[in-house]
């Protein structure tokens, strides 16, 4: 498990994954938060934009190559798996037997987002919220010891006179936000007043990308 | 070509004008070409787009297209030497300083140093968080 930050949680071992995901090894859960998946589909239908419509299918196909990679018991997606309700019903048939695929054999775990706030036809427990041992894993931040997504937080980082932004997830010693693992998936910036109230002083950003690089959160 | 078919991407009406400077102040309702130049190059390289960037790419401020029927030309009359690296006539040409973006390994390893030294002037990397009780 070599892909990643390794960092503690309320005394889980947790590793941030250069491809957006967490790992935590001891209890083999993988999570995953906002796959917005079916998001391309969302925005023909409400703002006639008609961006490439492949999202979906890599958001999937990358999906499973963690999956494949670390052997989970647990998949947690951590809200927002939809990028609305309808959304899921966009799924060809391809994609749908991809995520039966990826589900077979262990425990799935949707978490309700904003964006999918009800059950959707896939298998799987869907869930406000799910805890395990210390941590609670649910979509929005709202108290310690918890796992969440939401917010898409990403990055910058200056190399001269370059500015490089990457999804990344944030932690400090109460939370650790996800980044956002859908394709066609936009970020906050870690310096947006929101998250800078949320995140404490010392808060650590690890970009994802090729491989994870760890920095102190950057705050604008 | 990730920066023709930005251009090819808003004329297309799929992403926003940016105007630099400006900043976000909050959640993007749109996302960078660059994720909609690397979905198209994997899954659709020969999408009309991605035509149409290589087209506009061809052309940018050097006519390729041009140069080669000049050499087509000038066959016979001139050594034409292959190269396996740049030549420093050519290198301005493939190299607008500072406008170029250092893309691959390289801007992995600047990232890695930056970083680095960013967790190291912070102090942050001998801290370790621990959980609390």
């Amino acid at each position: 498990m070599s892909d990643g930050h390794v960092f503690s949680l309320y005394g889980a071992e947790l590793t941030a994954r250069a491809s957006g995901v967490l790992w935590w090894a001891h209890r083999r859960i993988l999570c995953v938060s906002d796959l917005h998946l079916g998001k391309s589909d969302r925005m023909a239908r409400r703002s006639g934009v008609m961006a490439p419509p492949y999202d979906t299918a890599d958001t999937l196909y990358r999906l499973q190559r963690e999956i494949e990679a670390l052997a989970p018991q647990i998949v947690i997606c951590l809200g927002d798996s939809f990028d609305d309700l309808q959304a899921s019903g966009s799924l060809d048939s391809a994609q749908s037997a991809c995520l039966y695929r990826m589900q077979a054999g262990r425990q799935w775990i949707w978490i309700e987002g904003n964006h999918d706030p009800g059950p959707v036809e896939f298998s799987g427990a869907h869930l406000a919220e799910y805890r395990d041992g210390p941590l609670v894993f649910r979509h929005i931040a709202e108290a310690e010891a918890e796992v969440c997504g939401h917010y898409h937080p990403k990055a910058a980082v200056s190399l001269g006179r370059r500015h490089v932004t990457r999804p990344c997830f944030l932690y400090d010693q109460h939370r650790v936000i996800l980044p956002a693992f859908g394709t066609f998936t936009g970020g906050l910036r870690s310096d947006a007043a929101v998250l800078r109230d949320l995140m404490q002083p010392g808060a650590v950003a690890v970009l994802t990308g090729e491989t994870c690089h760890v920095l102190p959160m950057p705050r604008g | 070509m990730k920066r023709s078919f930005r251009g090819c991407a808003v004329i297309a009406g799929l992403i926003e004008r940016n105007t630099p400077g400006q900043r976000k102040s909050g959640r993007q309702a749109t996302f960078s070409s660059d994720i909609l130049y690397d979905t198209l190059l994997k899954y659709d390289p020969e999408h009309v787009l991605m035509q149409i960037t290589r087209e506009e790419a061809r052309r940018g401020l050097v006519d390729f297209d041009r140069i080669e029927e000049m050499l087509a030309r000038c066959a016979g009359r001139l050594d034409h030497k292959e190269l396996d690296r740049l030549s420093p006539f050519a290198a301005p040409l493939f190299l607008e300083m500072g406008r170029v973006p250092v893309q691959g390994e390289a801007q992995e390893r600047l990232l890695a140093q930056e970083t680095a030294r960013l967790m190291e002037a912070s102090g942050l990397n001998k801290i370790v968080i621990a959980p609390v009780q």
